[in-house]
């Protein structure tokens, strides 16, 4: 039940774009000069990592607003407003990295399909492509430490710190990785996925109405993951109150009730 | 390997695993609201989807 | 401050000196890595002294991630972490001082994996200077990053399994750089040897101020 008149238009244009995606794609977009049609895996390649790439800038974000959020206490009215906006953030932050992490691991994919028409081998160790790859892990793994169960403030500041340390690491990844890469073997491998630069002027539109149209998927999926997580939450807060009523409706007994 | 080949089960893989994941999405809200018991008006009815409590 | 951080890191190493879990099963785990890896590569002396550089970082970031885990198990039990904050100690404090301890006991490791290299793969140094800068800036990298995922995971059920999926990746520049360093001052490569090092140094600096700035949000409720 996650769905609402809103998330239902957004479906129906999502479907009908990836459709007349699927044509301008596969069909009305010409063959590239060197590397023939199988150029046209760029049209699924380069937007999943846009998006990807969008997920995680959205997730350090929402991760900033989850610490901001949960500084020392405030009480009161003004605690409660700010425990409701940093569990809000937080769920956009685990659901930005979900979809990061789904997009990531498509461009590897589909990179690597590439990779096998364009240069023969499924896997370089080229600069950008190691640099992705360490992404995807680093992302599975704030996935996996956001799974884990604990009070939720705890996690949420825990997943938070997580996704900054993350996204401070980044730049230091690329360029280790750039330089390891660089001393070996001087400008490697351009013609697949460095040279968007040199293609026509549909490539060029086909690509950006591509990207559109994963956004615009992407946005879709989101909010129902994001009204998904609301409602685990709901759950986890009904089964509690079952619990604590169960409990209360018990005779008393001597020992002293402890939360731990 | 020709290109039509890696052209098609790249697009096929993506279709794939956003269908796929779309599809838990939606259905793992469907089995949350009916164990909940909210309605088709639930969550998805309060468009921000964060504050549904308010309603109540 | 400086006397908090003394506080931790001198339990932590009583700690240690007490139950000796760092020298006799890290250290051992690590020396194993650099046997196995002998079985990898059909024990060929040449193969194995072009990869030394790269197994020291392997083996020593792997006796990091047991060395993190063990050094935050003692905090998880009875609610050490949380007598250590009411007692007032600032979360800053715990951090580095378990971040120096953590230091101390990883260049133990350092210092025998090395000595490992030497026996096993018969390598030769060629440059010392550059071998130990490295190797302490590359340590100390690995321990600071060790505390930080270490107080993120503590006291949560399959810590074991996460520890080496947060960590390694993390780690990923350290490694790299570090190899090369080591390739050089170990007379393997002629890279550029001061640069990579110089990385590393950029590195740690980073995480230095990565864990000024989680130190807080780590540990105040963890």
């Amino acid at each position: 039940m996650t769905g609402s008149v809103a998330t239902r238009v957004l479906g129906v244009i999502g479907l009908a774009a990836a459709a007349v995606m699927a044509i301008l794609a596969l069909w009305v977009s010409p063959a590239d000069a060197v590397q023939g049609d199988a150029v046209r895996l760029m049209y699924v390649h380069v937007p999943s990592i846009w998006v990807a790439y969008g997920g995680f800038v959205l997730t350090a974000f929402a991760s900033a607003r989850v610490l901001w959020r949960t500084r020392s206490g405030a009480g009161g009215t003004e605690g409660v407003i700010a425990d409701r906006q940093a569990r809000h953030w937080d769920r956009v932050a685990g659901t930005a990295a979900e979809l990061g992490v789904m997009f990531t691991g498509l461009t590897l994919v589909t990179g690597s399909l590439w990779g096998k028409v364009t240069w023969g081998t499924y896997w370089q160790w080229d600069a950008r492509l190691t640099t992705t790859v360490l992404l995807f892990v680093t992302y599975l793994g704030y996935l996996a430490l956001r799974r884990l169960p604990a009070e939720s403030r705890a996690r949420a500041r825990r997943s938070a710190v997580m996704a900054l340390i993350a996204v401070v690491n980044l730049p230091i990844v690329h360029y280790s990785v750039d330089w390891w890469r660089t001393l070996h073997q001087e400008a490697s491998l351009e013609i697949g996925i460095g040279g968007e630069r040199n293609y026509s002027g549909e490539m060029y539109w086909t690509l950006l109405y591509s990207w559109a149209t994963f956004t615009l998927i992407a946005l879709w999926i989101g909010i129902h993951r994001y009204r998904v997580l609301r409602l685990e939450e709901l759950a986890e807060e009904a089964a509690l109150e079952e619990l604590l009523s169960q409990r209360r409706s018990e005779p008393r007994q001597d020992e002293p009730v402890t939360d731990r | 390997m020709t290109w039509a080949a890696n052209v098609f089960s790249g697009y096929a893989l993506t279709a794939l695993a956003v269908v796929t994941y779309a599809t838990w999405v939606v259905r793992r809200g469907r089995a949350l609201g009916r164990d909940l018991g909210i309605g088709p008006a639930g969550v998805g009815a309060d468009p921000s989807g964060s504050h549904p409590e308010t309603s109540q | 401050m400086w006397r908090e951080i003394w506080l931790i890191c001198r339990k932590d190493l009583t700690v240690e000196r007490r139950a000796r879990v760092t020298l006799i099963q890290i250290v051992p785990t690590v020396l194993l890595i650099l046997v196995v890896f002998a079985f990898a590569f059909d024990a060929n002396p040449s193969l194995l002294g072009a990869g030394a550089g790269g197994l020291f970082w392997v083996a020593v970031l792997f006796g990091a991630v047991l060395g993190a885990k063990r050094s935050f198990d003692i905090e998880a039990e009875g609610g050490n972490l949380d007598a250590l904050r009411l007692g007032g100690l600032s979360p800053a404090a715990i951090l580095w001082g378990k971040a120096m301890a953590l230091a101390v006991q990883m260049a133990a490791v350092a210092v025998f994996t090395a000595a490992g290299l030497v026996v096993l793969f018969s390598v030769a140094v060629t440059d010392w200077l550059l071998l130990v800068t490295a190797a302490v800036c590359g340590t100390a990298a690995f321990a600071i990053c060790g505390c930080l995922y270490g107080a993120m995971t503590v006291g949560l059920r399959s810590a074991d399994t996460l520890l080496p999926l947060l960590l390694i990746p993390v780690a990923a520049p350290v490694l790299l750089a570090g190899t090369r360093a080591f390739d050089v001052a170990l007379g393997t490569s002629a890279d550029q040897g001061w640069s990579w090092t110089a990385l590393l140094a950029v590195v740690l600096i980073t995480y230095v101020a990565v864990g000024w700035a989680a130190a807080g949000p780590l540990l105040e409720d963890a």
